[in-house]
């Protein structure tokens, strides 16, 4: 019965089923979507862990697979995070009392000077989708706001992205502020322009291609700390 | 008739018209440099902008310092004498109630506030106004000497996207199909409209040319995108991309396609089957090689093979020859990254050889 539910609500999250209301995707028109079968599966005694783990992370990871390997973009990827978001919704009150636990902190923003948010937000989505608390800064974001996040965040992992070469060189004096804070905060970076030589030329110590790159680094940093 | 700067511009003129039609080479760069030597006219230079906003936004100020500007560059091999005047990477966005803001590289375009899903041509769009003013005030400027540039008004899902945000958009290509092709219609009636108001202050004896992408032609011309393309399907590209620029290129006598991004390249099928588009330009994107790289010689064969001119740009000097030798000598824009007269020479040297 509840492993059912859980395969259910990964099914919802894996294509995009919001909710009943939803008739996307057409095949599971008039069906319940991620917010009721969240809320069964809650009721039905499956843990809010398991719900996490074996629903949420789980069909956003084969998203994440599916989106690298270009067999869906990123309409459907948007529906997914959707899906899993309000099925996350579900999940708030165990984070906040401690039932549930996050893998940690990611804070991210798109550097200044560039207003460009889509690839920031996929990855927002995907990295909250692979079960991590993110601080999402919204673009255009200042050094100062970057440093004083860190600062109040001291565990948490940077992701800083730009989508044109003539911003991606703002990000270079960003680093440089965080590590003069922070120096064993680990900072990953991404966007178009960006390669993984610039990332490294810059002094990050990470560079996402794509959402699922950002994701392997997060994970990788999660193993070595714990 | 323009008593234009450029002194050979008729000879540039059929260059472009031969490109067009799929023949001959067209030797040109992305924007201007200065010239050797005195300027054209001994225009004074305006006195420093007060703010960004006036460097952008005031047409006095901005079309003095284009005519000052103007009257100083280079227009050797087929560099075209044609002013800038974008007021931001798809304007036409504003028109229909985004917010321009300049900043002191670019002009960023956001959001329309409260964007209720009507898209809605309003005469008396302040943005709409100072496209106007703008481009009137640089044609009385120019008086001649040289082309008011098209605006970089663009169309479609981009326009969408500067509207209402992309990921509303993307969502909505699933969501609400019907309503997404309706309001894609609709920007196409209005993009026209637009357009042809345009056409009707800066052309000359109905010649046209365009703020970016080095375009010149005897009507009516435009470059065509599609940037959001890198985010969705062939089969959505298909659906909610190509009939609109199927029109565009119908209405429009002269097109060339910017193809945007590796990305970009699965959707190029479909746009090569655009019977009426004339020409396809590939931006292969910061941290790829650049235009006059051999591992693109494979894409413009393609698009030269279907019948489209190409537009190849960031090309160095020592890659001009063998670029030519592989694609030949027919159908080629090429944008060289000039930065001296001399570098015009010596490309003219190598390109005037293939002529």
């Amino acid at each position: 019965m509840n492993s059912h539910l859980i395969d259910k609500l990964f099914e919802c999250i894996e294509y995009g089923k919001i909710n009943f209301a939803s008739p996307y995707p057409p095949n599971m028109k008039g069906l319940p979507g991620a917010d009721e079968i969240t809320k069964e599966a809650l009721e039905a005694g499956v843990t809010p862990n398991e719900i996490l783990n074996r629903s949420l992370i789980a069909a956003m990871d084969k998203v994440g697979k599916k989106f690298s390997e270009k067999k869906i973009f990123v309409p459907q990827m948007l529906l997914s995070a959707k899906a899993m978001s309000i099925s996350m919704n579900h999940l708030k009150p165990y984070f906040a009392d401690g039932t549930v636990k996050r893998k940690g902190k990611f804070i991210i923003g798109t550097v200044f000077g560039d207003l460009h948010d889509i690839g920031k937000n996929l990855v927002s989505m995907m990295v909250e989708g692979a079960g991590w608390e993110v601080i999402d800064l919204g673009v255009d974001v200042k050094t100062e706001t970057f440093v004083e996040k860190v600062v109040e965040n001291p565990d948490a992992f940077i992701g800083i992205s730009a989508l044109l070469s003539t911003t991606m060189t703002n990000i270079q004096p960003v680093i440089e502020a965080i590590k003069s804070v922070s120096p064993n905060t680990k900072i990953i970076v991404g966007g178009a322009p960006l390669t993984a030589d610039f990332a490294a030329s810059i002094g990050a110590d990470g560079y996402g291609k794509d959402p699922g790159e950002g994701i392997v680094w997060l994970e990788q940093q999660f193993q070595s700390i714990n | 008739m323009m008593s234009t700067w450029k002194s050979n511009f008729e000879e540039s003129k059929q260059h472009y018209l031969d490109w067009w039609n799929g023949k001959g080479i067209v030797l040109t760069m992305w924007e201007h440099i200065f010239k050797n030597g005195k300027p054209w006219e001994d225009i004074d230079r305006p006195a420093p902008h007060k703010d960004i906003n006036q460097f952008w936004f005031d047409p006095d100020w901005r079309s003095d310092y284009l005519h000052y500007t103007m009257s100083r560059n280079s227009f050797m091999a087929d560099i075209l004498p044609v002013a800038n005047t974008q007021l931001g990477p798809g304007s036409l966005a504003a028109i229909l109630g985004s917010e321009l803001e300049g900043r002191e590289d670019t002009i960023w375009i956001h959001q329309a506030p409260g964007f209720d899903e009507k898209i809605i041509f309003n005469e008396e769009n302040r943005w709409w106004k100072l496209h106007k003013e703008l481009l009137k005030a640089v044609k009385r400027k120019a008086n001649g000497r040289y082309l008011v540039g098209c605006p970089d008004l663009v169309e479609g899902l981009d326009v969408l996207s500067s509207l209402k945000g992309p990921d509303n958009v993307l969502i909505d290509l699933i969501m609400e199909p019907t309503r997404t092709l309706e309001q894609l219609s609709e920007v196409n009636r209005i993009y026209f409209a637009v357009f042809d108001k345009i056409y009707d202050i800066i052309n000359e004896d109905g010649e046209m040319a365009y703020c970016y992408f080095s375009l010149w032609a005897p009507g009516k011309v435009a470059k065509l995108q599609v940037d959001l393309s890198i985010m969705i399907s062939e089969d959505d590209f298909r659906m909610f991309c190509i009939p609109f620029l199927k029109e565009q290129t119908e209405k429009i006598d002269y097109t060339l396609y910017h193809l945007d991004g590796v990305d970009a390249i699965r959707h190029l099928d479909s746009v090569l089957e655009l019977k009426d588009l004339n020409s396809i330009q590939w931006t292969p994107g910061y941290g790829q090689s650049q235009g006059g790289d051999p591992r693109w010689y494979d894409l413009y064969k393609k698009i030269l093979a279907a019948g489209k001119s190409v537009m190849i740009n960031w090309v160095t000097l020592d890659e001009l020859e063998p670029l030519i030798d592989n694609l030949g000598n027919q159908g080629l824009h090429l944008n060289v990254d000039f930065k001296s007269e001399k570098e015009i020479e010596q490309a003219l040297k190598i390109v005037d050889r293939y002529r």
